[in-house]
């Protein structure tokens, strides 16, 4: 039997409620006394939780990852880091079934070239590709359905990057990529070596990697022969052709082969985000993931339908979604202004 | 790190973080505690754990539902198994530590009305069960996933790829 993500979409909630239902209930756990130095830390982390911008969803996600990596290791980096960069580039800290590298630098100004392989495995097409600013990815698919990628990214403060292995163990040795300094980890999966290498262009101060089931001699030919540019074209870009007062010029805080993410704000922080997408979906709240909204409405948008989600319980970001058949472009508008306002924008977004 | 920090955006907020530590502290330290067998480290684990929802606090719409609980007992689980590997080092990770807080099959076969997949999910390796709730339960992306647990985008996708060559294995076998 096939397991197709509609299936697991499907019986996941049930599948919780199973794992929920082996817990004990509330009533039946001893009432913990939590020690002062906890209390003291929770008091810290309600304090943080004051009044800030909220960046942009793309961004959480980059922060994210670089963040919980940090809070992850944090506690452990000082006595277990164990390979330093000649320049102090980088730090690696292994554990048994993870690797963390954590970058030191200063981040430069420009939004990080794009690179791609132009040696690649029979049977591996590159499928998409992102560039956020201080990182890209460029991600293959091979015929087996396996997926790769090639990373890049700027060495920085506050970057990081993890490898974990998924099955017991996880082998480790030093390599050169075109003289570079490098590592090639691997696990011995059912299905062959899935390997992870990494590299570093201490130059340029660019981390790169490449993950997937290759092997290791084809996975270091496809970093070896890694150049600047890319076979894949950035999607078609739209802009806010009208905007309420106040509002700044959209401004692009991603892009991508499938996806783009256009930002706009007032002086008081109030934001329009429109993020596209190539895809073929027609369940466009799942996709865009929208939970908050207790009322759909029924609108129009370039004369196709297109759906408002919204609160009614209280004033809050609104989401507009609506497809071009014709591109397969999925659009989803947010922001907190009204519904007639939403409606104007949405009708002003032209192709540039 | 602060920087990257994502912040509550209202005072209401503030105290529905509040209310949501208030309700699920006692239950996460538990499952904790359930893994590490030490009060400290299972007190250091709830909060990591908080941390991390506090990151994705956003998503949360309810405090006291089903979907909640199981998010913050999956983080405090990945969170505590963490913490057990690092202080529990060796050059090998045990099998047995992948099966830890998997329920008894007896516990999950208790109910009968329930559909084969969804046992087969409840019963699959902590890892792989944790993966497969945070994506196809609670909506996060594979980028945010790994954020969450410590893991690459690539990995997550490689993980779920063989949680789902798991489950087909596990139906095949059951039929």
């Amino acid at each position: 039997m096939k397991i197709t993500d509609e299936m697991l979409y499907r019986h996941a909630a049930e599948a919780r409620d199973i794992w929920l239902d082996t817990l004990p209930d509330d009533s039946d756990i001893p009432e913990h006394e939590f020690s002062d130095e906890f209390n003291k830390e929770m008091d810290r982390l309600v304090a943080l939780s004051q009044k800030k911008k909220k960046p942009t969803k793309r961004l959480q996600r980059i922060a994210a990852v670089f963040a919980a990596v940090l809070i992850g290791t944090s506690s452990w980096l000082a006595v277990d880091a164990e390979a330093r960069a000649t320049f102090m580039q980088w730090v690696r800290t292994i554990a048994p079934d993870y690797v963390v590298y954590h970058f030191i630098g200063e981040a430069p100004k420009d939004d990080i070239p794009n690179f791609y392989c132009t040696w690649l495995p029979e049977g591996l097409e590159a499928k998409e590709l992102y560039n956020g600013g201080q990182l890209g990815d460029l991600y293959y698919e091979a015929d087996d359905d396996w997926v790769y990628c090639l990373s890049y990214h700027y060495m920085h403060d506050g970057a990081a990057h993890a490898l974990s292995a998924s099955s017991d163990e996880m082998f480790h040795e030093a390599v050169k990529v075109n003289g570079m300094p490098g590592d090639y980890y691997y696990e011995v999966l059912e299905e062959g070596h899935f390997g992870d290498l990494l590299w570093f262009d201490e130059e340029a101060g660019i981390a790169f990697s490449i993950h997937g089931m290759i092997p290791k001699e084809d996975m270091i030919r496809m970093a070896e022969s890694v150049q600047e540019g890319t076979t894949l074209e950035y999607m078609p870009e739209y802009e806010y052709t009208w905007l309420p007062d106040g509002y700044r010029d959209g401004r692009e805080l991603s892009r991508g082969s499938h996806t783009r993410l256009l930002s706009s704000i007032t002086k008081d922080n109030d934001s329009i985000r429109l993020e596209y997408e190539i895809m073929q979906a027609d369940t466009l709240a799942e996709h865009f993931y929208i939970d908050e909204y207790t009322a759909v409405k029924e609108v129009t948008v370039w004369g196709t339908p297109a759906e408002l989600y919204y609160d009614t319980q209280r004033d809050g970001s609104e989401s507009l979604l609506w497809y071009d058949a014709e591109t397969n472009i999925a659009f989803h508008l947010e922001s907190t202004e009204s519904e007639e306002t939403m409606l104007a924008i949405a009708e002003a977004v032209k192709r540039k | 790190m602060i920087v990257y920090l994502q912040m509550l955006e209202t005072s209401e907020e503030k105290n529905r973080f509040e209310e949501l530590v208030h309700t699920y502290k006692n239950l996460m330290f538990y499952v904790a505690n359930h893994i590490l067998n030490n009060d400290q480290d299972a007190e250091d684990a709830v909060q990591q754990a908080f941390f991390s929802i506090l990151k994705n606090f956003e998503k949360i719409s309810e405090i006291k539902c089903p979907q909640t609980r199981s998010f913050v007992v999956t983080i405090v689980e990945r969170k505590a198994i963490d913490l057990y590997r690092s202080k529990n080092r060796s050059t090998v990770v045990s099998f047995d530590e992948e099966y830890i807080n998997v329920p008894a099959p007896t516990d999950v076969e208790a109910v009968s009305t329930r559909t084969d997949l969804a046992r087969a999910i409840a019963q699959l390796p902590t890892r792989y069960r944790e993966l497969l709730l945070l994506k196809y339960d609670s909506g996060y992306s594979e980028q945010e996933i790994a954020a969450m647990c410590s893991m690459t985008p690539a990995n997550v996708k490689k993980t779920i790829h063989r949680a789902k060559k798991k489950l087909e294995t596990l139906l095949e076998r059951e039929a």
